[in-house]
């Protein structure tokens, strides 16, 4: 066996030769690990097409960092045999490169490719308040009646190296349910949440069946502790084990339960009876070798399932979240046209409700114009200027989060403000066409809850073929003019602008109810 | 090609389309389940105070309903 060579580095990325076999490797800067990734699986051919040249692209996210010198290195993750090792410059810059976030914390990419704070580079004290909070999610779970165990990359941790894994970034628990039916599953998710809820701890749904909780760390980062269910199937026969977000499996119920102990950074915690069973479900057969550019590898059935049974109730969410433009661009910036019709024909008293607010500059447009609104978005965070914005200037202006992908989170908001009284208007710009069927139908379901008696909703939305701005999918007119009927409104209006040529159009429609 | 294997030809094909057509209609079963658990949580959760016409906790309960979501 060969260790494969650099040939060359740039900011585009690196060109290795003498790749013979696929291999887990780090890349250090200042002797840090930043990045890792398998030299076969990651990588294309090389630019002379001679056989074991492979060549690949710094990670999209790298390459802001990429400017300045550093000494960079390449080691063999399992061997730890170094195949490069010298002094690089990258860019004009001529100080150290630094992979550090906004607080200062040095960060690495973790296997899903996002920057984190990683544990490798975490003293004890910081890691004490997350372990804390395992404690304590693991005594609330308890007391509701669900025995949860670390998992994951937690779990793989404390069996293979009794502490954090250093190139991960997270923290996960797992429970398996006694409930068989994934209603049962999913309604006792919801109900672990409110406990948690209760608790005090902010909480992030991702799906059914899996939340995030944030904890504080000592050093004022929150990190994410997520939280996976599980679930034997019914089938006598052959009991698989379905375990969020990526088992199923056959499994023994007493490979569970009932539960043993494992050691995490000193600290006993509950794990499965045989938790090497669990980690084979997980991660195969070789999950004792370490990988830290793992990959999932899913069989399309058990995604599937797990996709119906659990999934959908916030899509995109990611998109729009990580997007700096969308999350960094100006309030201040003119309200479009629709919301200026809106102010101009709302009734004296009429509370808008931005739905899909975004940035919220129509909503703070209308709430300057002394119009009480109401700005939601699933992503909140970048509603957040808006808001203290019209704070400061005493603007009526409120910001809430609704998920219109979440039957719940609509009817819970829907009936929260029917049951306030005075006129109401709906707008909704860019929403339509920026989720998927339920979304639609749950911005019409909020119309349907919050506008009887003559309120309107104003939607605007990309529609016909073609390009659009991004995060935005148009949709046929037809299809929203007959879902405002099946929701009980009446089109008042429905005009539609065509695009300029290979570009998607722009619909308005008005609807009363 | 004799009669018989034709036959079995055309039952074969019509057996796979009854698959096609059998995992389609699973799909959408198994599309209700989240929809499903939402609706019960919501009807326990909110109509309960409604039943118990106790008018401090509904307006509680509703309040403070997406605060856990």
């Amino acid at each position: 066996m060969t260790d494969p060579a650099v040939t060359h580095v740039d900011t585009a990325g690196l060109v290795l030769r003498g790749v013979e076999e696929d291999r887990a490797l780090d890349v250090l800067f200042d002797e840090r690990r930043i990045w890792s990734f398998w030299s076969l699986r990651d990588t294309t051919e090389g630019p002379s097409g001679d056989p074991g040249e492979r060549q690949v692209a710094w990670p999209e996210r790298m390459v802001r960092f990429l400017d300045g010198a550093t000494r960079l290195c390449l080691r063999d993750h399992v061997t730890g045999t170094v195949v490069y090792d010298a002094e690089t410059s990258f860019g004009d810059g001529s100080e150290r490169i630094a992979f550090v976030n906004k607080q200062g914390l040095p960060i690495a990419l973790d296997k899903s490719g996002r920057f984190h704070p990683e544990f490798s580079v975490r003293s004890e004290d910081q890691l004490e308040p997350l372990l804390d909070a395992m404690h304590l999610v693991i005594a609330i779970l308890r007391e509701q009646g669900v025995e949860a165990f670390p998992a994951y990359g937690t779990l793989l941790g404390a069996v293979r190296e009794q502490n954090f894994l250093g190139h991960d970034s997270d923290a996960d628990l797992g429970y398996v349910s006694r409930h068989h039916s994934p209603v049962d599953v999913v309604r006792e998710s919801f109900r672990l949440q409110r406990a948690l809820a209760r608790h005090g701890m902010a909480t992030f749904r991702y799906s059914g069946g899996a939340f995030r909780i944030d904890v504080e760390e000592s050093d004022g980062s929150v990190r994410g502790l997520d939280l996976f269910g599980g679930f034997f199937d019914a089938d006598p026969a052959q009991t698989r084990l379905y375990l969020m977000g990526e088992v199923g499996v056959p499994f023994r119920e007493e490979w569970i339960f009932p539960l043993s102990t494992v050691t995490l950074a000193g600290h006993e915690f509950p794990a499965p009876a045989e938790p090497e069973r669990l980690l084979e479900a997980m991660y195969g057969p070789h999950w004792r070798v370490p990988d830290p550019a793992f990959k999932f590898e899913t069989s399309e059935e058990v995604r599937k399932r797990l996709d119906r049974w659990f999934r959908g109730l916030s899509p995109y969410r990611r998109d729009w979240q990580v997007d700096q433009q969308h999350r960094k661009a100006p309030v201040d910036a003119p309200a479009s046209d629709l919301a200026r019709r809106v102010a101009a024909e709302a009734a004296p008293g009429t509370h808008v409700l931005d739905v899909g607010a975004g940035r919220g500059i129509d909503a703070l447009h209308l709430a300057r114009e002394g119009i009480r609104t109401t700005a939601y978005d699933y992503v909140p965070q970048t509603l957040r200027k808006a808001g203290r914005k019209a704070a400061r200037e005493g603007a009526p202006l409120e910001v809430r989060m609704i998920s219109l992908t979440q039957l719940r989170s609509v009817l819970g908001e829907g009936a929260r403000i029917a049951r306030q009284p005075g006129p109401r208007a709906i707008l909704a710009r860019h929403v339509l066409d920026a989720t998927t069927e339920r979304g639609r139908e749950g911005v019409l379901r909020l119309a349907s809850m919050t506008l009887r008696g003559g309120g309107r909703l104003y939607a605007e939305f990309a529609t016909g073929e073609g390009e659009t701005a991004p995060g935005l999918y148009p949709v046929a007119l037809d299809g929203v003019v007959a879902a405002v009927r099946r929701f009980g409104g009446s089109v008042v209006s429905a005009d539609v602008e065509p695009g300029a040529p290979g570009h998607a159009g722009r619909a308005v429609v008005v609807a009363r109810w | 090609m004799t009669q018989s294997r034709w036959n079995l030809f055309a039952t074969v094909r019509a057996q796979r389309l009854r698959i096609e057509a059998l995992e389609a209609e699973v799909a959408e079963l198994q599309r209700h389940y989240v929809r499903m658990a939402e609706l019960v949580d919501v009807v326990q959760e909110l109509l309960i105070p409604v039943a118990q016409r106790d008018e401090a906790r509904i307006a509680e309960a509703i309040e403070a309903f997406d605060k856990s979501l």
